[in-house]
């Protein structure tokens, strides 16, 4: 197993690295996004990752992330949507998956045994969590304003 | 002036180049300044407007934080290491924690190279923190402004009996709104850009934003100046005529002497830090870490055994991804985030790493040994139990390969013995960095004299934590502050030259 992870990780990295510095293709993106969105569904009540707009977020992240945060949120990507054609019960690339495998992957993934796959899920988990509270819509929700908040009363004693 | 505008060939011409505006080099170039001298300091990062600052931990990430916040040293445990890039250096995005310089520290140094308590007094650096702590309202957090996850913090190492106190911060008016590492947007944090920068330009100095340094002029064994890249895609020259004083900090000014050819004494090696990792856990009342003073409260009682711990405020961004679900389970536990508190130990490790320069990029390499994960593992143990001390129905280690939630101090307390000794196993985060130019009387042994002059190159001189022996086991700012005061001093009274 961790000859496979390992092959997949240099296949990755090497594609990767080749383009990095250009912009996400459209299939990279779906694959990118579909993964985002299922690390942060909605549930009707609450929007998730997918229900609300990431332009400036994309758009921040085109402008100033470093090549290294580049080179890793793709292997993220790339590694992580393939690797569910090596999994039992998956067989299938991760955009493949329906909603309940795709979680079920996602929660395995992220207490995988190899320090690798935590690490790159880790990423993802950091991503869709930057990108779903730089939404001010989201940020209103848990009643942090976008401007300047109010002074602090609360205390416990 | 901002180097954003400088397109073509700039030649300037100085006493004194500060590289690096963060709490060395203001700190430095203030002492210069009133002293008269024609100080420029040079910034690789942008300057930034107060009001400008982010709310949201994403944005301030990207454009005042090296690397995006990602920058990673490698090593048998690889974890970021954060830094900040603007005017003002870390000062701008970091918790506002003053610590003096321990004296149990100082001992240490002198003990080891008694040529550093000969140039470097005790009570020089005593009294030029007492300044320190005045010009920037050094004051313990006040309890209106703190919220529950400082206060809770209290509870908890009180019931545990462990010494603990309000945290000292360099704020005015600080109105508890949990935006420190995002950058005050009201200006109540005291950081370098509003103080001492500001002090050093009223007195002549000038700060060049957006340049990053690259070259150290040197000639007939003498620094003459620097030359930098200005965002703006010109360059910039500056002679100086009496020094050059490097404070990019303990990453990049090793890094900028090798890219020099300057590889004398043990540049680079001996880098040290305070490796920290976090402890959340679930209270019935909401807590909300992204509110209150940032870092308001920490238990100093094991302060001697390397450890120390400290309320942990940040975005609720970064507070969502501590969390140790993935998907649904994920945006269940987000929806009631408003409950987590989160605290934090910090490592005075003994591990020693090196500071290497490939491809004109600072590469950092830093393993613990074992005896730090063993502190690691005491530490994680503390946290949790003082957490649920404290009254958290559960707290979450983030352990991997440990339980998810404990709810139990008998549990909790277990995780000394029991906790993993792959240092991999924890997630952890560093900010503190030393030692990678060593001060020392021995060339070999150090890359700056003790009193701040290169070894090898006259008129140059290191002003940040690189110089220090050793890690310091508390939060730095005010140690580095009065250190490059002290520098400064040398360079003006015209020590050695
Ligand atoms: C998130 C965070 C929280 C922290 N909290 C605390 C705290 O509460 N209390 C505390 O005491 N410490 C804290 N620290 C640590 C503290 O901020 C640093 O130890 C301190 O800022 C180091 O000061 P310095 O001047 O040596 O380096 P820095 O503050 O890193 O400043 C160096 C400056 O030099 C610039 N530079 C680098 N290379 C070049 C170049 N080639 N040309 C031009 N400019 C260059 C950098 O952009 C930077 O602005 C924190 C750090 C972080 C990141
Ligand atoms: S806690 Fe808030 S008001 Fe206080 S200094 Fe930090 S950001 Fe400013």
């Amino acid at each position: 197993m961790l000859l496979l992870l390992s092959a997949i990780f240099v296949i990755t990295l090497v594609s990767v690295l080749g383009y990095s510095m250009v912009g996400w293709a459209p299939f990279e993106m779906r694959w990118r996004d579909a993964l985002l969105g299922a690390m942060l569904p909605g549930d009707g009540d609450r929007p998730g990752f997918d229900d609300i707009d990431l332009r400036e977020f994309w758009a921040i992240y085109d402008t100033h992330a470093p090549p290294l945060v580049r080179i890793g949120l793709r292997a993220a990507t790339w590694f992580l949507t393939f690797l569910p054609l090596f999994v039992s019960g998956c067989r299938k690339p991760f955009f493949r998956l329906d909603a309940d495998r795709r979680d079920r992957f996602l929660r395995a993934a992220s207490s995988s045994r190899f320090y690798l796959v935590r690490q790159l899920m880790m990423t993802v988990k950091t991503f869709a969590a930057f990108g779903y509270f730089s939404n001010g819509v989201v940020r209103g929700l848990f009643g942090i304003p976008s401007g300047t908040p109010g002074p602090t009363t609360w205390s416990n004693g | 002036m901002d180097g954003a505008a400088v397109r073509g060939r700039e030649k300037l011409a100085c006493d004194v180049a500060v590289v690096g505006s963060g709490p060395a080099g203001a700190s430095a170039a203030r002492v210069l300044a009133r002293a008269g001298a024609r100080v420029i300091v040079f910034e690789e990062g942008p300057f930034a407007r107060f009001r400008d600052f982010p709310s949201d931990g994403f944005t301030a990430m990207a454009k005042f934080y090296r690397d995006m916040g990602a920058s990673v040293l490698m090593g048998n445990a690889p974890m970021p290491f954060l830094q900040g890039r603007a005017v003002g250096g870390g000062s701008v995005i970091n918790g506002a924690i003053s610590w003096r310089l321990p004296r149990d520290v100082y001992d240490e140094w002198v003990l080891n190279d008694p040529a550093i308590g000969d140039a470097i007094p005790w009570d020089e650096i005593d009294a030029a923190t007492d300044e320190i702590e005045k010009d920037l309202n050094v004051l313990p957090t006040d309890d209106a402004v703190a919220g529950p996850n400082n206060l809770l913090m209290a509870k908890g190492a009180e019931a545990l009996g462990l010494e603990h106190r309000r945290i000292s911060r360099y704020t005015r008016g600080c109105r508890g709104l949990g935006r420190c590492l995002q950058g005050c947007p009201e200006g109540n944090r005291l950081s370098m850009d509003l103080t001492y920068l500001a002090d050093a330009c009223a007195h002549g100095a000038r700060v060049l934003s957006s340049v990053e340094v690259g070259g150290i002029l040197v000639r007939d064994g003498r620094a003459a100046g620097i030359v930098g890249r200005a965002s703006g895609g010109g360059t910039v020259t500056c002679e100086a005529g009496r020094a050059v004083v490097l404070a990019a900090s303990a990453v990049q000014t090793p890094v900028l002497l090798m890219k020099n050819g300057l590889r004398h004494g043990p540049v680079g090696l001996g880098f040290q830090g305070h490796p920290g990792t976090s402890m959340i856990g679930w209270f019935g009342d909401p807590v909300r870490v992204w509110t209150g003073a940032t870092q308001g409260h920490e238990v100093t009682g094991m302060r001697k055994e390397g450890l120390k711990f400290e309320a942990l405020g940040y975005d609720i961004a970064v507070a969502a991804a501590r969390l140790k679900s993935a998907g649904r389970a994920f945006a269940e536990e987000i929806r009631a985030l408003d409950h987590w508190a989160a605290w934090g130990a910090c490592v005075r490790a003994k591990g020693r790493g090196r500071v290497g320069a490939g491809f004109g990029r600072a590469s950092v390499r830093f393993s613990l040994l074992p005896e730090d994960v063993f502190r690691l593992r005491r530490g994680v143990r503390v946290l949790g139990e003082m957490m649920l001390a404290a009254g958290a129905e559960f707290v979450t280690p983030g352990v991997h390969g440990w339980h998810d939630k404990v709810a139990q101090r008998a549990v909790m307390a277990r995780f000394e013995e029991e906790g993993p000794l792959d240092p991999r196993a924890y997630t952890m985060v560093l900010t503190h960095m030393f030692g990678t130019c060593r001060m020392g009387a021995d060339p070999s042994k150090g890359v700056v004299r003790p009193d701040f002059r290169h070894h090898a190159v006259d008129g140059l001189y290191v002003a940040d934590s690189s110089v220090f022996p050793t890690n310091t086991g508390v939060n730095p700012q005010t140690s580095i502050m009065a250190l490059a005061t002290i520098c400064g001093r040398r360079i003006a009274a015209g020590t050695g030259q």
